[in-house]
């Protein structure tokens, strides 16, 4: 033998796609000849020999005993005993197994990469939010009964304290585990059962309406409608149906999408728990207009035009550098602070507004800040960005000034401290050497987070923003 | 019948030919590149060559499931059936078929036949084309002992003979059907069956060339002679399981060992001929070796060949659509 | 509970229910197999994919019929046996393979009780494996039971996992209507936890495999792990699914769908059968008769191409329907698409 020969998985029948390792007859340094037994390989159907094909010496056992691999994985080598041991190696780091699997192909995965963002984690309700009477919550208090738990019985479903003496003494309302166990047991149709879990209803002693007698979905919610605790949302609406007068007709509601719902969590959370303050000032544009024309028109034929939106971003970076106060995260429990600023800018795109990341804002020239804004606005709107695209932005710049708007206040992206709200351009009067005349301006708002920035540095970051558009040179040097 | 030298190398060379394909299938099968079924014809190999010299370029055969051999034996190009055995968009299915469905309509081949005792009927539909065209040209179904018991079978013989075609049934008895014993799967026997619809047997030993040879010589003749339906009975054994990787646990452990030293087909004909003088070990000894040659080229290509793409999986189904 | 392999947990169902019940018998080739082989082992393939290992040595050549190849007769055993009071379990080694016989499944076995004045039981099983996914080529890998659940008399089950298999073999041999019982060649290996002893799953009552609100993803046989795997990958970004097993397609949980897409207005069948007259249309075409108010984007259908299952790897991967292309339907269904 002067060549090597690989000793594969082998395939056996139709079926079989992977094989255990039982047995190995022939030890490393062995030789035999054609037709011994080399080793026994296990499925869940049979358990077999490879025999040797051809005589001589085994070099290398490459699975263990007890191992399970794919068909046609590499188990074995033989060799001649004069082929040295690097050789050996050779062969077996180049081989290149079957892949004999029966998995279909994912070809067809879609082109659309995830992009809605994380959502994030929901924090549990703490019991002061639950609405309930001073009583109940005493009641609770002594009792030790978590109020989040207990099902409310007053107005607006505001815990009493009746309800939480029954939930004290295992009353009512079961477990969420516990209802979803007893639930499994009832003839309820899947879906019934999913939507009895998910609103806490029991099935058991239900009359079902359904085939066989078997609990609907109708059933559960008519009783869910009964116990107030959900209602029925209006139809899917057919086009608009407007009667010439009486009162606007309702549209179907439109249940959030999955993207909506997070942007929903996401912009909630922060409206409610991060104490917003808001800062504007007025900056002063003509300046910065003309250079842009003088980049522009000196850029060539095929090169990215850099918008107004581009200075804003490399003004942004350049003040958060400046101000790194600003450019940080914001947790319950402290703030992380970023040695550059990476800008997340709001897109709006059909299904709602995402926030692709760009980076390292301050240290890129407009051109390059120009090409960059506009692939990432171009790859939201197709949906092509990637996870990594929305990653791990420290400071956002949301701009509807396309829009005719004057000013606005945005919410906060959290973990980010602050978020800056850009308006339109408008002309204003101005005394300029003693004369009125005419200059751009527009209006930023700088939405903060008082937990990690003051009052005077968002006032010094704007000023710093402010001094590096009314004189831009500095954003393009 | 009396053959001459260059008819007997040619019958050599194919089963050699059918011998080496699948004792290589055997070999490379388990290395996991080749998917699928593949039912080997190998121990058979008399029986196809034996039937397919008799035939003209006009006559038809139909396979079965264990069909490389009779593919082979009636002049389907090896180089194609190993590629659509891999799978590869130049073989003779364009990789859609596999070993299962090897056909070659230009050769005659009307196709291996993926469900037993599907082919049958075919071939009497065939029959009807050669009796309409008055050309002499005859039809052959090979059937295995599992097939023999399917109705579909019983029909295509009777049809066969209330039409008067020219139809030549080929029963081929290996011993088992699947992993049953054909002894057990049969009632009452083959020949009286056949013979049960008015179908002339003749009757072969399916390890001898020779005695095939002659046995289908004359049943094929009384088919083109517008006498009606034939048959041809030949017994032999597949060396291999009913599919590979079937560990055949229904068998007795030197069953195959035994009939590969006594009764083997290949050492038959050699022993014939160069007992006869025809050909001296020597010359047969290169015929095998182009043979392998051959083969080895084959499974060469056939791993390297063109893969196919979603083209081929769409195209073919319909002529017009 | 002990985790098995699909094989496993039905031949543990036929072992059970042979055991309690003299008059479930089996048949079809090679059940046992070895018959007049020279081995002298008269069970020697246990059925070619093992399900009806042990039981000939267990119950006798009398209960566990080895049968010649012919599968016509073999469903008129099955037929004429249940006629006479027997239960049946009947195997057809391949779905495919109906064709052979198919007279006597749609002819015969499925109307007996309508013609005959409602006076016939016909508590036949007849197993068969079905399914793409390992090159057996085109006619031994068709996923035909949209041809058969189409006729009236034949309830049809299409387990998933090993205790559905179970469960719904051991439901199926007592049932008194004719079962066509497709077992999913790829999910044989498959392992599961299976419930020990007596465990029946009905019919008509598909299992809700995960919860969700924005899809209802509607699933069978082997595209239940694959859609799984979908949903699984979805749920991580925010878009949750109720994934819908149908288990059986006749009877037919068509409530199941209305349900859940009365609560997500959007759904998408995925279906391993050909796209023509297949259960993604049936499902698809219930949703526009009967849930047309809840749809707020199109029906999505994931089947196989219109074509017949090739033989190559490289084009059976990209035949059968993949988790990749079910991520991607319910992603166009999201979007309204």
């Amino acid at each position: 033998m002067t060549e090597i020969t690989p000793i594969t998985l082998p395939k056996w029948g139709l079926e079989m796609s992977e094989g255990t390792v039982t047995n190995w007859h022939l030890a490393e340094g062995d030789t035999a000849e054609k037709g011994v037994d080399l080793v026994d390989v296990e499925t869940d159907k049979i358990v077999n020999a490879v025999e040797l094909e051809q005589g001589g010496t085994l070099r290398r056992i490459l699975v263990p005993e007890g191992e399970t691999v794919p068909v046609g994985t590499l188990i074995a080598v033989m060799a001649d005993p004069a082929i040295d041991d690097a050789a050996v190696e050779v062969f077996i780091s180049d081989f290149k197994p079957v892949d004999a699997s029966f998995d279909p192909s994912e070809d067809s995965a879609p082109e659309t990469k995830a992009q809605a963002a994380p959502e994030p984690q929901a924090a549990p309700e703490p019991a002061q939010n639950v609405k309930a009477t001073p009583l109940a919550r005493r009641a609770a208090e002594a009792g030790g009964v978590d109020l989040a738990g207990v099902k409310g019985s007053g107005r607006g479903n505001k815990v009493m304290k009746d309800d939480v003496a029954q939930a004290a003494a295992g009353g009512s309302a079961p477990s969420p585990e516990d209802l979803r166990a007893e639930n499994a047991g009832v003839h309820a149709s899947p879906i019934a059962r999913k939507f009895a879990n998910e609103t806490g209803i029991a099935l058991k002693g239900m009359t079902g309406t359904g085939r066989k007698d078997r609990i609907s979905l109708q059933d559960v919610q008519d009783a869910a409608i009964d116990a107030g605790l959900w209602s029925r949302p209006a139809p899917v609406g057919r086009g608009p149906v407007v009667a010439a007068d009486g009162p606007a007709s309702a549209g179907a509601e439109q249940p959030f999408t999955g993207m909506r719902k997070s942007i929903v969590k996401a912009l909630t959370a922060s409206k409610q728990t991060i104490p917003h303050f808001y800062t504007t000032v007025d900056i002063e544009m003509d300046a910065l207009m003309d250079l842009r024309r003088g980049i522009n028109d000196a850029g060539d034929e095929g090169a990215a035009k850099v918008s107004v939106n581009d200075f804003l971003l490399k003004a942004c970076g350049l003040a958060l550098e400046a101000h790194p106060a600003v450019n940080v995260h914001v947790t319950e429990t402290g703030v992380t602070s970023f040695d550059r600023a990476d800008i997340a800018m709001a897109v709006a795109i059909d299904a709602g507004l995402i926030t692709p990341v760009m980076r390292n804002v301050a240290n890129r020239g407009l051109r390059d800040i120009a090409a960059d804004s506009k692939d990432l606005a171009t790859r939201a709107r197709e949906r092509g960005l990637t996870a990594d695209d929305l990653k791990g932005g420290t400071f956002t710049l949301s701009n509807l000034g396309m829009f005719g708007v004057r000013t606005f206040d945005a919410i906060i992206n959290p973990p980010q401290a602050a978020i800056l709200a850009v308006g339109g351009p408008r002309r204003e009067p101005r005394e300029i050497d003693g004369e009125v005349g005419f200059v751009t301006v527009i209006s930023a708002t700088l939405s903060a987070d008082h937990r990690a920035v003051d009052g005077a540095v968002a006032a010094q970051f704007l000023a710093t923003l402010r001094t590096l558009i009314e004189t831009p040179m500095k954003l393009v040097s | 019948m009396q053959q001459s030298p260059d008819q007997i190398r040619r019958a050599y060379r194919q089963m050699r030919l059918i011998r080496e394909f699948e004792e290589r299938l055997h070999v490379e099968n388990p290395k996991g590149e080749i998917a699928g079924f593949t039912h080997l014809y190998s121990g058979q190999e008399a029986i196809a060559v034996g039937v397919c010299e008799n035939l003209r370029d006009t006559d038809y055969i139909i396979s079965t499931h264990r069909g490389h051999g009779h593919c082979l034996a009636r002049g389907c190009d090896p180089k194609g059936m190993m590629h659509e055995i891999y799978g590869r968009a130049d073989g003779l299915g364009k990789g859609r078929g596999g070993s299962m469905h090897i056909a070659d309509l230009d050769k005659g081949m009307l196709g291996a036949n993926g469900i037993v005792g599907g082919g049958q009927p075919i071939a009497v539909g065939a029959a009807v084309a050669c009796k309409a065209r008055q050309d002499g040209s005859v039809s052959v179904s090979f059937t295995g002992d599992g097939a023999s018991n399917q109705g579909t079978v019983f029909e295509a013989m009777n049809m066969a003979v209330v039409l008067k075609l020219p139809k030549v049934f080929v029963l081929e008895n290996n011993g088992y059907s699947e992993h049953t014993g054909a002894s057990y799967g049969i009632g009452g026997d083959l020949k009286t069956r056949t013979e049960g619809f008015g179908i002339p047997v003749w009757e072969a030993d399916g390890f001898d060339y020779f005695s095939v040879y002659d046995a289908a010589g004359e049943a094929i003749e009384h088919a083109r002679a517008g006498k009606g339906p034939s048959a041809i009975l030949a017994t032999a054994t597949r060396y291999f399981g009913h599919f590979e990787g079937d560990p055949q646990n229904y068998r007795a452990k030197d069953e195959v060992k035994n009939f590969r030293e006594t009764k083997d087909a290949l050492k038959r004909i050699r022993e014939k001929v160069t007992g006869a003088g025809i050909f001296t070990a020597e010359d047969l000894d290169s015929i095998d070796a182009e043979v392998l040659k051959l083969i080895d080229d084959s499974v060469g290509t056939a791993r390297n060949g063109p893969v196919p793409g979603a083209d081929i999986m769409m195209s073919d189904v319909y002529v017009d659509y | 509970m002990a985790v098995l392999t699909m094989r496993d947990a039905l031949n543990q169902a036929l072992h059970e229910e042979m055991e309690r019940d003299p008059s479930v018998i089996v048949m079809g080739e090679d059940v046992a197999g070895g018959a007049g082989g020279s081995s002298g082992n008269v069970e020697a393939a246990g059925g070619i994919f093992g399900v009806t290992k042990g039981l000939k040595t267990k119950y006798g050549a009398d209960r566990v019929i080895d049968t010649p190849i012919s599968e016509s007769a073999i469903v008129g055993l099955a037929n004429g046996s249940a006629l006479a009071g027997m239960r049946p379990v009947a195997e057809l080694m391949f779905a495919d393979f109906v064709g052979v016989s198919l007279d006597q499944i749609f002819n015969q076995m499925a109307k007996f009780r309508y013609m005959f004045g409602g006076k016939a039981k016909v508590p036949v099983v007849l197993r068969m494996s079905m399914g793409a996914g390992m090159n057996a080529a085109a006619q031994h890998s068709q996923t035909i039971y949209p041809m058969l659940t189409m006729v009236p008399g034949l309830k049809i089950v299409i387990p998933s996992n090993p205790a559905d298999a179970k469960g719904m073999m051991k439901q199926a041999i007592r049932d008194d209507d004719p079962v066509i019982f497709f077992e999913h060649k790829a999910l044989y290996s498959r392992k599961g936890e299976v419930p020990d002893g007596e465990h029946l799953v009905p019919f008509g009552q598909a299992e809700l495999v995960r919860e969700g609100s924005d899809v209802t993803v509607v699933a069978l046989a082997r595209m239940v792990p694959f859609a799984i795997k979908a949903v699984d990958k979805l749920a991580e970004e925010g878009i949750t699914c109720d994934l819908i097993d149908l288990r059986t397609t006749s009877p037919l949980d068509e409530d199941a769908v209305l349900e859940s897409l009365s609560m997500t207005g959007r759904l998408v069948v995925v279906d391993e059968s050909n796209p023509m007259c297949s259960i993604a249309s049936e499902i698809a075409g219930i949703a526009a008769s009967k849930g047309f108010s809840s749809l707020r984007a199109p029906v999505q259908k994931v089947t196989a191409p219109h074509t017949p299952v090739p033989f190559a790897r490289e084009l059976e991967r990209m035949y059968v329907p993949s988790p990749g292309d079910i991520e991607a339907a319910i992603r166009r269904v999201m979007e309204g698409a």
